[in-house]
Formats: C-alpha cells, sequence, structure tokens
C-alpha cells in the first residue's frame, strides 16, 4: 500500500482533522488489522512542514496499535526529507510517551 | 467574483475620466448594490445581525468611549502593548467594542495615535479588529452610510510608519494615508485573518490554515533574507508546526472560530524587530481545560495540582483557579480534548514555548535587546523573557515549565511572571512576540538537539 501525500496540498500538512480524514479515506484501519500489508509513505521534497496533530491524526491510531517504534517502523516506510523523517521519529515516541503528570 | 472584477475595472476607468461627482457617486453606488446582491444572503447567515467578535470583547467592558458628534474617539495611550501593559490595552478595546454597539449613533470613528509611543502588534491589531469589523457592519446591513474614520498620526516616523502599514489605515484601506512604494519598501508585512463568518472549507486539501502557515513561513524567511540569511528546512518544518498547532488550538479548543496572524518589520528602524501578533477569539485556555467533567481522564491528570494549591490555601485576587488552569495547560499532554492515556493532544503551547526558548537563546543580545513573548488569555497574563524555561523537573524528569526558581507545578508562580488582570478579561487568547533581529539563525544546531530529546 502507498499513501502519497503530494495528493493532499502541501507544502504544510497540519491538523488533526485533516490527517483522521485522510486517514478513514485511504482506510488505514483495515490496513493496520492486516500484518502482512507493508505501507510506504512519501512525503513531497518540497514540504514545509508535517505537523504532529496531523502525523498523529493520520498514524496516531497505527503507531497506539503498533505499541512500540520499531514495530511501527517496520510496517510504515517513510520516504522523506531528513529533517521531516526527524520530526517523523519524535512524533512516534512523543506518542508513545508516558503522559501522566502526577504520579 | 470576475463580474465584480470588471464593474471594478469599469468603475475605475469611469473615475480617471474625470466624472461629475453626481456621476461617480451613482456608479459607485451602483456597484456596491451590485456586490452587496451577490454576497448578502450568505454573509447575512454567516455575520448575523452584529458582530459577535464585537459583542464579545464589548461584554467585558466597564466603560465607553466619549462620543463627540457622533464620532467615537479613541484616544490612544502612549504606551499600547499586550506584552509590557497588557491591562491598558485590553480595556481600551473592550471600551471601544461597547461605544460601537450603540450602532444608529455612530457616523465616524477619531483615532488619535498622536501620544503614541511604545505599541506592539497585537494591541494595535485587536483596536483595528473592532473598527473593521464595525465597517463590515454597515455593510453587511446594506447601509448607504460607510463608516468614515479619522484621526491623528503618532509623532515618532517609527510608529507612524507602522500604524500606515499595518494599522488602521491599512485594514480600512484609507489609500491615500498608505506607506509611498519607497518607505513600503522597508517593510515586511504579514497580516491574515480567518473570520467567524467566512465559509468553512473541510476536506483532504489545504484550508485557510495551512495556507496562512505557509505564506507566514515565507515572510519570516524574507525578514531574514534582509541580513541575508534564511531558514534551513529544519527552520521551515519547525516554525510551520509551531504555528499550525497554535492555529490548531485556536480552532479546536474556542469553541469560536476567529483567528488572526500578523508580522511586522521595519527595517529602516533603529534596531529592527521582528513582531508576531496571533489572536483568536472563544472560550480562554482555562475556560477550556475547567470546562471537562471531573470522572474526565484529563481532570484526573490536573486535580492533584489544584488539590495541593487549595490544600496550601495560596489562592487569593492574584492568584487563581483560572490562572493555574492556564499555567497547567502550558504543560506537555495537558489537553481538554485527551480522553486516555492512548490520545497524543497538548503540544501546540509547548511548541510555542520552544519555539520561543529558540528565539530568545538566538537573538538576545544584552539586556536592551531581549526577545519577550506574552500569552493573554482571559484575565491570565503570561510573559516569557528567557528567566523561566521549559526544562526537565528534577523529581519526575518530565519538562514543564512552572514559572518559579524551583520549576516546581506545586508551588506558586512568580507574580512578575504569572498574574491575574483582575476584572479585566479578553474573549479569547492573545499571543504577542517580539525579538530583535540578530539572530544568527532561527533555527541552530542545539535545535537538532532538542529535536531528539523529544
Amino acid at each position: 500500500m502507498k499513501i502519497d501525500l503530494s495528493k493532499y496540498d502541501g507544502p504544510v500538512f497540519s491538523g488533526r482533522d485533516r490527517g483522521e480524514l485522510i486517514r478513514s479515506k485511504i482506510g488505514l484501519d483495515s490496513a493496520d488489522n492486516d500484518p502482512q500489508t507493508l505501507i510506504e509513505v512519501d512525503v513531497p521534497a518540497n514540504t514545509y512542514s508535517v505537523t504532529s496533530s496531523f502525523f498523529l491524526g493520520l498514524f496516531g491510531p497505527s503507531i497506539v496499535r503498533a505499541g512500540s517504534s520499531e514495530i511501527f517502523f517496520v510496517k510504515f516506510h517513510f520516504n522523506a526529507t531528513p529533517t521531516i523523517k526527524n520530526r517523523i521519529f519524535s512524533f512516534v515516541s512523543r506518542a508513545l510517551q508516558d503522559k501522566a503528570l502526577f504520579n | 467574483m470576475k463580474k465584480i472584477n470588471s464593474e471594478l475595472e469599469e468603475w475605475n476607468l469611469r473615475h480617471r475620466l474625470n466624472l461629475s461627482l453626481k456621476k461617480k457617486r451613482r456608479a459607485f453606488v451602483r456597484l456596491r448594490k451590485y456586490r452587496l446582491s451577490i454576497d448578502k444572503p450568505q454573509l447575512k447567515n454567516l455575520f448575523g445581525k452584529r458582530s459577535d467578535v464585537i459583542f464579545r470583547l464589548a461584554q467585558h467592558s466597564k466603560n465607553k468611549l466619549q462620543i463627540w458628534k457622533n464620532s467615537i474617539v479613541v484616544n490612544i495611550p502612549s504606551k499600547l502593548s499586550i506584552i509590557d501593559y497588557p491591562e491598558v490595552a485590553i480595556e481600551l478595546a473592550c471600551n471601544f467594542a461597547n461605544t460601537t454597539l450603540n450602532l444608529r449613533e455612530i457616523k465616524k470613528v477619531i483615532f488619535n495615535h498622536r501620544d503614541l509611543i511604545d505599541y506592539d502588534l497585537a494591541a494595535n491589531a485587536l483596536l483595528d479588529i473592532v473598527a473593521s469589523e464595525l465597517a463590515y457592519t454597515y455593510r453587511v446591513r446594506g447601509s448607504r452610510r460607510r463608516l468614515r474614520c479619522e484621526g491623528s498620526l503618532p509623532k515618532k516616523p517609527e510608529v507612524k510608519r507602522f500604524i500606515r502599514a499595518i494599522g488602521i489605515i491599512k485594514h480600512l484601506d484609507i489609500k491615500h494615508e498608505a506607506p509611498s512604494p519607497k518607505e513600503a519598501g522597508q517593510l515586511k508585512v504579514f497580516d491574515s485573518r480567518r473570520k467567524y463568518y467566512s465559509p468553512e472549507k473541510r476536506g483532504t486539501g489545504n484550508g485557510k490554515r495551512d495556507v496562512t502557515v505557509a505564506r507566514f513561513v515565507d515572510h519570516i524567511d524574507q525578514c531574514l533574507s534582509i541580513q541575508g540569511r534564511s531558514l534551513t528546512s529544519l527552520g521551515k518544518q519547525n516554525l510551520a508546526e509551531y504555528l499550525s498547532e497554535i492555529l490548531n488550538n485556536a480552532e479546536d479548543h474556542a469553541g469560536f472560530i476567529d483567528w488572526t496572524i500578523q508580522g511586522y518589520l521595519d527595517i529602516s528602524a533603529t534596531t529592527p524587530k521582528c513582531e508576531i501578533a496571533i489572536f483568536n477569539f472563544g472560550q480562554s485556555i482555562s475556560e477550556s481545560l475547567g470546562s471537562v467533567g471531573e470522572d474526565s481522564y484529563t481532570w484526573k491528570q490536573i486535580k492533584p495540582y489544584l488539590e495541593m494549591h487549595e490544600v496550601k490555601k495560596v489562592f487569593g485576587r492574584d492568584w487563581r483557579r483560572e490562572d493555574l488552569l492556564t499555567v497547567i495547560a502550558l504543560q506537555p499532554h495537558v489537553s481538554s480534548k485527551n480522553y486516555s492515556s492512548t490520545d497524543s493532544r497538548g503540544q501546540g503551547t509547548v511548541d510555542l514555548i520552544q519555539f520561543f526558548q529558540t528565539v530568545f537563546d538566538e537573538c538576545t543580545d544584552g539586556p536592551s535587546q531581549r526577545a519577550t513573548m506574552a500569552i493573554l488569555s482571559g484575565s491570565t497574563y503570561i510573559k516569557f523573557d528567557g528567566t523561566y524555561r521549559l526544562s526537565d523537573d528534577p523529581h519526575t524528569g518530565r519538562r514543564q515549565i512552572a514559572f518559579n526558581k524551583d520549576n516546581d507545578l506545586f508551588q506558586r508562580p512568580d507574580g512578575g511572571h504569572v498574574r491575574s488582570l483582575d476584572d479585566l478579561h479578553f474573549p479569547g487568547t492573545i499571543i504577542s512576540i517580539r525579538f530583535p533581529l540578530t539572530c544568527s539563525s532561527l533555527v541552530g544546531e542545539n535545535e537538532i538537539e532538542n529535536n531528539h530529546e523529544n
């Protein structure tokens, strides 16, 4: 399966709602359920930014389902500039972080 | 739209041909009627009978401004700044809004900027938005009368340029007072507003928010270009991300979608300062966070903090529950939209603080040339000037900013940096940022390290 973000107007990709909308449109939930499906994500080279909210709207449930960044990146392969790839790594670890403010 | 443009061209042509005043007037009235016939039904539905923005501001007003011969007189004080004098700016904007509610009486607004010396973009933008909304109300009502504006400009050349370039003169399109092309070449101006009555576009494509963010990144890039520098790809990614998150918050949490973002840089100023103003109307941060149910995930996150402050009996007139909720909302992973530990909201303001810290480190040049930022939401004011930083809590290792020496959220913040505006209230949130343009680069090596830490 391939997700080409150039189909969705750049150069800024933001908004959880936009990410969630794309997720439901491409049927990522069903792809998540199939462990055999590997997903290739193309982020155009002229992209200014992919925000955490957009990314987590699009891939958040997949990250949570994967449970670890290693498992997530086995299923999802990102073709993006090094800058955006770095941010993607941090979004994934952020999504898996412990969010309790108090012990 | 094409038809409007062609009519406008026709009107311009007639105007140039030196028609009699009577004919010019007839042509203009015809054009205006034509335009209103096109967008009036939609405007009426979305705008309502009166400006919701004006009404929200007016609700928090205690007084009215002076009305003289059916004209509102707006006497701008010498210091009008959200960063430095928030009380003055908020009170004036609310009182101005309240004065405009009695629409039938008002024919003109007189802006007296003569004394203005110390200003910031956000405070000025608030006054402009009231005047712009008032002018729009006339248009929506199909009134034959248009709002007239006059006044006096500031004495100081730098401040005068500011008012002419992005102040009321720009917003009411008073062309004869606009900066000359030579002056305009020295100014970098950015202005975008998503109005609550703009038709909403939803879909997988980019909307107003993303387009604005991309344009704003280009604006900052242009500002840096005067020093022969430009944003790195990391700088673009981060700036666009921070800004998008702020606008997302404004759209998701305020219960009312109306945001503005402005940028201003005067290259010819003695010390060029980059100014950024972002504000939205609707629920304040504390109202949004305080509206969550007591059995919700978010409430369980924040409850111990609230209880501790109540037990310690530190709440009073100048440190209230809503101020505390605003400070808590700035912490990572706190969001009224988180419903379980698997939800991942609550990064917008953290990103903003991170952005400010980067700017502060790279652009502060001695005590007189400091980067500063203020967040004003509801009746809580928070100032960022590098004294307190988002850093790891020594006990838990979590990143937080508590605005006190121990960076301890269980202790009361420093009153000089977090304070209540008493009975003044802004119906929404304002972010005002000002930094001298002395940056070596907006995003440097250390930023990359910070990203890895996250």
